[in-house]
């Protein structure tokens, strides 16, 4: 048994060994990085880039058609000429407009290897790309004539995965077969032939599978569309591309200062907003004009409303004591007044006290009269400082008890977060926060407390730049910067995906029409950016526009 | 048994590290080494004229009769497309529009009469 598991294992590793390309390939020879196959059922098509340029050439029908694309960023490219070095000669591509630019070519009809060099020129500069398109000829056709000559073996597996693995499984398949049948006979040498020729003949059913030009594929109805690799990687046409909106970032590591999450709510400035309150209760009218409705902005000083305390029954009684008393001792004092009048000129009464008489008097009309306006008089509700209405409905002849909230007044471009800390933050440099629906805000630090409230201490910044689209107890997650430094890659927040089971990818353009899914460890950095920790090296090109779109490509 | 099994898979892993061409390297008369497909090309710049000598991969010069080149090199901004003819046993030749930079870049291709066109950037 362990024979055959060994016998089985040495086939395997030598079918292994003679389908590995790099042991095939040229000796001694770097052919550069091989692109990887584009599906079979696309156009035939070809891809060069430099270092501000890509291009990729897709031939369709008889014509080819050209996508060129900012290298770094995958913006297309509109006003490019392309000079195209064809068989039939230099020939130049009419532009379509999206970065797509077309060129009649007869000269594909007739297929096979299609050597190109492409001249595009761009802001000033020209680049030289050599392209190669592998046409399969539309002359030879049929599976049929590809069993016949490679053989049996390479018809039936032909079809099938050609990976090292697949010849790996297949080896040891036929050596486990070969080294049992030869167990009893113990014709270790003859197994050994059989196993090396099992190998050989698969390593032959995938080099004449592998060849185009001596066994073109039967051309396929091109259907440009995106679709999953069995790698996992994702195959994008260009058109798609350019549909999908794909934008890339070349990255680069740096020292970023770290940032911690936490919740927060949008608050008014204190120096900037203001309630109005009534200190007496009292039934409310508005003042001329009606009152402020909301939104209504207001100045410092506005009477916005006012209150009309109510008399009680007991008061108005007391009050009728009063004016009864003071009318009784305004008679008397009159009585006197006149009295002392008619004697002070005989020089019985002092001057000085018909003066006194004449002021108490007056006094007492005061005090009469004033009983009187307090009856009436409503008192205003004025506006402590200049804003927007932010929260208040009054209504003609409420009845408001003191100290209730008549209007809240907010000065919109001035708004505070106040965040919730769970530990005291030793220096906040600068923070930012994101709303709920993904807008984001510049924050300054402006202190924070020390008493804990509900386990944890709030923390105060003011918005720098808040618009007019912010409400007030709106909640916010704000970055705040803390000390700490560390490396990564800054990406941008949509350049990360969220798969099913939790893990984060994003996405590398790694050729022209291909993206590579890698898996990543993020941090958080900023509102807009997350810090890549680890999964991806500096220089590489990254997705940061469209990756969700990546991510449901099936 | 298993001792060779171990052989096998060191060999098979050994094999992926083979070696590799640098960019930059020089032929064996002194120009700039070009890899095209099956051929070796060394590249010379002289003022209004490129020669390039085509060679195997052992660096053997191969007999250019019969070939047909081409060259498009991007000189200041500006492409600028030459036509290779074979001028020596195996060299091929052609004009330039004035002096050209000993480090232009490039495209290069060679067609040899079997039809198989190789190029290859420079």
């Amino acid at each position: 048994m362990f024979r055959t598991i060994t016998g089985a294992l040495i086939a395997a590793t030598l079918a292994v060994i003679s389908a590995t390309p790099s042991v095939r390939a040229h000796e001694g020879h770097d052919h550069g990085p091989e692109t990887p196959a584009a599906p079979a059922s696309i156009s035939p098509r070809g891809e060069a880039h430099s270092d501000n340029i890509e291009l990729v050439a897709v031939a369709q029908g008889n014509a080819l058609l050209f996508y060129v694309d900012a290298y770094a960023s995958n913006a297309p490219i509109n006003d490019a000429t392309i000079e195209i070095e064809t068989p039939d000669g230099p020939m130049t591509a009419k532009p379509l407009g999206d970065g797509a630019y077309r060129l009649d070519a007869p000269f594909i009809a007739k297929g096979g290897h299609l050597d190109l060099i492409a001249t595009v020129s761009a802001n000033g500069n020209s680049e030289i790309l050599p392209v190669t398109i592998d046409i399969p000829s539309p002359s030879i056709s049929g599976p049929d004539n590809a069993v016949s000559r490679t053989g049996v073996l390479a018809g039936v597996f032909g079809p099938l995965p050609q990976s090292p693995l697949f010849a790996a499984l297949l080896g040891f398949v036929l050596g486990a077969i070969v080294v049992s049948v030869f167990r009893f006979s113990r014709g270790k040498a003859g197994a050994l032939l059989i196993i090396g020729l099992a190998s050989l003949a698969v390593n032959d059913a995938q080099a004449h599978e592998g060849h185009g030009e001596e066994q073109p594929a039967t051309i396929v109805a091109s259907e440009e569309r995106a679709q999953r690799q069995p790698d996992g990687a994702v195959f994008v046409p260009k058109p798609i591309q350019r549909i999908f909106g794909l934008r890339t970032i070349r990255t680069r590591e740096g020292m970023f200062q770290r940032s911690t999450e936490l919740p927060g709510r949008v608050i008014p400035d204190p120096n900037a907003s203001g309630y109005v309150q009534t200190a007496l209760g009292g039934m409310l009218s508005p003042p001329r004009g009606g009152f402020p409705r909301l939104g209504t902005t207001v100045k410092q000083g506005d009477v916005l409303a006012y209150v009309t305390p109510p008399l009680q029954a007991i008061d108005v009684s007391d009050m009728r004591q009063k004016q009864g008393e003071l009318d009784q001792q305004i008679a008397i004092v009159q009585r006197r007044l006149a009295r002392q009048e008619s004697l002070v000129t005989t020089g019985a009464v002092a001057r000085a006290q018909v003066e006194e008489t004449k002021l108490e008097l007056e006094g007492l009309r005061d005090r009469r009269s004033g009983l009187e306006t307090v009856r009436r008089e409503p008192v205003p509700l004025i506006a402590p400082v200049s804003g927007v209405i932010a929260d208040g409905t009054p209504v003609n002849g409420q009845i408001a008890q003191s100290n209730a909230i008549v209007f809240h007044i907010v000065t919109p471009g001035k708004l505070w977060v106040e965040a919730l800390s769970f530990d005291v933050l030793p220096g906040i440099g600068s923070a930012s926060a994101k709303t709920s629906n993904g807008q984001s805000l510049r924050l300054a630090f402006r202190g924070s407390g020390l008493a804990d409230r509900s386990q944890s201490v709030p923390v105060h910044f003011s918005i720098s730049d808040a618009g007019t689209h912010l409400r007030v107890g709106q909640f916010v997650t704000v970055f705040a910067e803390t000390g700490e430094k560390r490396s990564g890659i800054a990406a941008p927040r949509s350049a990360v995906v969220r798969t099913a089971n939790g893990q984060d990818f994003v996405f590398e353009h790694t050729n022209a029409e291909r993206f590579e899914p890698r898996p990543v460890r993020i941090e958080p950095l900023d509102a807009d950016r997350v810090l890549i920790a680890a999964g991806l090296e500096t220089g590489k090109r990254l997705v940061v526009q469209g990756a969700e779109l990546l991510d449901h490509v099936r | 048994m298993l001792r060779a099994l171990l052989v096998l898979v060191s060999l098979t892993l050994a094999t992926g590290a083979y070696a590799q061409h640098k960019h930059g390297e020089k032929g064996p008369n002194g120009g700039r080494l070009v890899e095209a497909g099956d051929y070796h090309i060394e590249l010379f710049t002289r003022d209004g004229a490129i020669d390039v000598n085509v060679m195997d991969h052992d660096n053997k010069p191969q007999p250019t009769k019969g070939y047909k080149g081409l060259v498009i090199l991007s000189v200041q901004g500006k492409s600028q497309r030459i036509v290779l003819e074979p001028a020596e046993p195996s060299r091929l030749s052609g004009k330039a529009e004035g002096a050209l930079p000993a480090d232009a870049k490039g495209v290069l291709q060679i067609s040899p009469p079997n039809g198989k066109t190789v190029q290859a950037r420079f």
